[in-house]
């Protein structure tokens, strides 16, 4: 009766330890995919960053303002010709 | 996923599972005929119903979103059928484990066990689909149809035992079988318990996919800067 009992008591554990796994791995991978998430979104935003800093800079920045006007008027030569 | 699940929801959650544990393996008696093994009965019962309520979130979700075009239901239909495809997964296995030592076998081709098997099946279909469409619009509608077409198969697995002969036990509530009254208790305890944990897990998977909506549009904005 006793060993029975010990026999079965195998395939409750084993039903409990599994199904526990489960929830406790997609615990664990909600975890990382958010985790990884945030990590792109922050390099999403600094990049977005930079490139709206770099824009800015560019519009200050009065002999780049020159060299883009020198560049349009050579456009324009050469769609003339 | 600290933020998404509010600490009196956790707390309340881990006390009632924790409760659940204890009704199963100390308080609830043994049943006569199968000994010890049927106590896998209460978590393979309520994951199934849990399963099965997530299937209908999910599914009511997407007719919503069909209807209204609302990003946040989509992010509740994904959310709800994916915590539910984990409750169907414990439920299978869980009634594989049980079905060795009473039946000598891990699985039987009956109309109950093949009918939840398919049911598993459509929802990792609706995650690998919502993995390879692209555009957020078309994902959001086409995985819609698929949930909608999945809630169709939970009153087929519901009534299996009821439509056709199967080696599953027949139903034990509403049915002709007769449970004991704390056996009934420590089944809807056990409900209760894994219906929160369902839904701890899908406020966390929820803001998962909206966070997932964000860094997309942000991709597509910085896409089109550079």
């Amino acid at each position: 009766m006793e060993v029975e009992v010990l026999k079965n008591l195998k395939w409750l554990w084993a039903a409990f330890s599994v199904a526990w796994a489960l929830h406790i791995g997609y615990v664990l991978s909600l975890s990382s995919r958010e985790k990884k998430l945030r990590g792109q979104l922050e390099d999403i935003r600094s990049m977005l960053r930079e490139h709206g800093e770099s824009r800015e800079r560019g519009a200050d920045d009065p002999a780049r303002r020159e060299g883009r006007g020198s560049q349009t008027s050579s456009g324009t030569t050469q769609g003339a010709r | 996923m600290r933020e998404s699940v509010p600490k009196p929801l956790a707390a309340v959650t881990g006390i009632a599972v924790l409760a659940a544990v204890y009704l199963i393996f100390v308080w609830v008696p043994t049943e006569a005929t199968m000994g010890i093994v049927q106590r896998i009965f209460y978590f393979h019962v309520a994951s199934a119903a849990v399963s099965f309520a997530g299937v209908f979130i999910g599914g009511i979700a997407a007719i919503r979103y069909l209807a209204n075009r609302r990003n946040s239901l989509d992010d509740l239909s994904v959310a709800a059928n994916e915590v539910a495809l984990v409750f169907a997964a414990v439920n299978l296995i869980t009634g594989c484990l049980w079905a060795k030592p009473i039946w000598g076998v891990y699985w039987a081709w009956d109309w109950r066990l093949t009918s939840m098997l398919i049911l598993f099946l459509i929802y990792v279909a609706y995650l690998i689909l919502r993995e390879s469409i692209a555009e957020p619009t078309q994902r959001a509608a086409v995985c819609a149809v698929v949930s909608i077409f999945g809630m169709v198969d939970v009153p087929i697995i519901y009534m299996a035992n009821r439509w056709w002969r199967t080696q599953h036990p027949g139903p034990v509530l509403g049915g002709e079988g007769s449970l004991d009254p704390r056996m009934t208790f420590v089944l809807f305890f056990t409900m209760f318990a894994l219906g929160m944990l369902f839904w701890c897990l899908v406020r966390a998977r929820r803001s998962l996919e909206a966070l997932r909506r964000e860094t997309d549009a942000l991709r597509r904005e910085a896409h089109a800067l550079t």
